[in-house]
């Protein structure tokens, strides 16, 4: 079979390439959810699908969108996009309790408290939870991540007490909470879910303030603090947002910024013990313009970062859009906008946004569990 | 086998010839070979000379050079959009060893609609499968033999 060589169809057919084998053209066609069946048929389907996905039209990262209804129970639904194929997937949920409202900080972490339980999840699909006994102190919107085998619980508002909080961290493998010092600084006292912005990188967990920019480290191996650091990116205009996250490996921020009176979102790689920001990208504004809020006319935004994607969302009632930015190899930035596939029940409902990283192999233990079957839509 | 008849027109229009594995002759005008984007490629160098598609029959040849005169009436408005789709979706309405002809021979011959339209079909047929039954579908499990060994 002639590989293409032609400069003019080759420029024609460009989203569309006919690889030397006909197997690979057909496989990075089929959406990732449709290859499961085809790879647990046998080891040898499945060492075949694996090998396929690795060299044509890799698996992206999804985003992953939990609808949860306001009141109790607190039913919740889930449905995932999935970049490679463009579509939206349902993803059926296991039985469970929902405790609480469901909150994300970072990644495919998600978590609930109640005065009787502390639940959280971080696997891709949030398939597996884990259901512990609370931290030692009632927090109100306290700062919640997962860093290596560590869940950290920092910070949060309480009414009752004068003193510091101090940092309780859950350790995975003893299954057990240990206490260290309290997080330095002022940020402590804040709704994390409003105002701060977190990041898991490097083993470490890291906060920023999303109006400030102030930026605070902690290492859950040496139980200790950094910081603050200021994230300086010398724009001229006024930054109104903060937000970061990892991705391939290494920390970027996302800032909202109002530069001549036009709003703009650029993206920085920040590096170093410093924390030192060099440009990558900006939002081309007409998706920046999906992201304005249709009630106030304002941009608010957060992000959920996972291996080379960036979504980006207005968390206000009424976002309807997504834009996505993915880094590609040789520097530079993919724009693209996705429209949630369920229409938020306004006010009945809250949306709680993750990005996972989804292979086949999630797909072959969901599909085992009987987790999927999935609907389309 | 097919063997339109062409429109008469004021130039003669220029007719390529294939000939199918199997020895079956198509002269196909140039709104067919457009499509045809590997046997494209090689018309300038090809002359006058009959084009040997070796890996594909006549019937298989057939119905894609069909598929070709077709959606190129579509193209030049002689077919309403619902039209084509409902011919299109009769075309794939056929039993899984001519569908993966037809996939495997667009694929070769790199018709992209065609091949689009085919692997689509497939999908639709595997989202609703086990794997069980997937690792039924024989056309499917051989294109995976001739890659890997498979048990």
């Amino acid at each position: 079979m002639a590989a293409n060589t032609d400069q003019q169809t080759a420029v024609e057919d460009e989203d569309f390439r006919f690889h030397a084998d006909v197997l690979e053209s057909i496989l990075s066609h089929v959406p990732l959810v449709d290859l499961v069946s085809a790879s647990l048929v046998s080891k040898s389907w499945s060492d075949a699908v694996s090998s396929s996905l690795r060299h044509h039209n890799t698996p992206r990262p999804w985003l992953v969108l939990h609808a949860q209804a306001r009141h109790p129970p607190y039913a919740t639904a889930v449905h995932a996009y999935d970049p490679r194929s463009g579509i939206w997937i349902k993803i059926p949920q296991p039985p469970m309790d929902y405790i609480a409202g469901l909150k994300s900080s970072h990644s495919s972490f998600v978590y609930m408290f109640s005065p009787a339980r502390f639940s959280f999840s971080s696997d891709p699909l949030n398939l597996e939870w884990h259901h512990v006994e609370p931290p030692l102190v009632w927090r109100q919107d306290p700062i919640v991540a997962r860093v290596g085998d560590s869940v950290v619980v920092a910070g949060g508002g309480c009414d009752f007490e004068d003193e510091p909080l101090a940092v309780e961290i859950y350790d995975l493998n003893t299954r057990s909470w240990r206490i260290c010092d309290s997080m330095p600084g002022n940020i402590r006292d804040s709704a994390a879910s409003s105002w701060l912005s977190i990041a898991v990188a490097a083993e470490k967990l890291i906060v920023a303030d999303k109006v400030s920019g102030q930026t605070h480290c902690f290492d859950p191996e040496t139980n200790s603090w950094s910081g603050p650091f200021d994230l300086l990116i010398g724009e001229s205009g006024s930054i109104s947002s903060y937000n970061i996250g990892c991705a391939n490996n290494s920390l970027v921020l996302i800032a909202l910024c109002r530069i001549k009176d036009v709003e703009r979102v650029k993206i920085w790689r920040v590096t170093g013990g410093d924390f030192e920001c060099e440009e990558i990208g900006e939002m081309p504004l007409e998706y920046v313009a999906r992201l304005r809020s249709e009630s106030s006319g304002e941009c608010s935004i957060n992000v959920r970062v996972g291996g080379s994607i960036m979504y980006v969302y207005n968390d206000t009632w009424d976002g309807e859009e997504v834009v996505a930015c993915e880094l590609v190899a040789g520097g530079g930035c993919r724009w693209w906008s996705v429209t949630n596939a369920v229409a938020r029940e306004k006010t009945a409902e809250r949306f709680v946004y993750t990005c996972a990283v989804v292979g086949i192999d999630e797909l072959q233990r969901a599909m085992r569990a009987g987790n999927l079957r999935c609907d389309f839509e | 086998m097919e063997n339109r008849e062409t429109l008469p027109s004021p130039e003669k229009e220029k007719l390529t010839t294939l000939m199918s594995l199997d020895g079956h002759i198509f002269p196909v005008e140039e709104a067919v070979i457009v499509e045809l984007r590997a046997i494209r490629r090689l018309l300038p160098a090809a002359g006058d000379a009959t084009i040997p598609i070796s890996q594909v029959t006549g019937q298989i040849l057939a119905k894609i050079i069909d598929y070709c005169r077709k959606h190129n009436d579509h193209k030049l408005n002689r077919l309403r959009d619902e039209e084509i789709s409902a011919w299109d979706r009769h075309f794939v309405d056929v039993d899984e060893e001519l569908l993966f002809d037809l996939l495997v021979a667009s694929h070769f011959l790199e018709v992209k609609d065609l091949f689009y339209l085919t692997v689509t079909t497939v999908t639709d047929t595997m989202k609703t499968k086990s794997p069980a039954q997937v690792g039924n579908m024989d056309q499917l499990r051989n294109l995976f033999i001739s890659n890997f060994r498979l048990d």
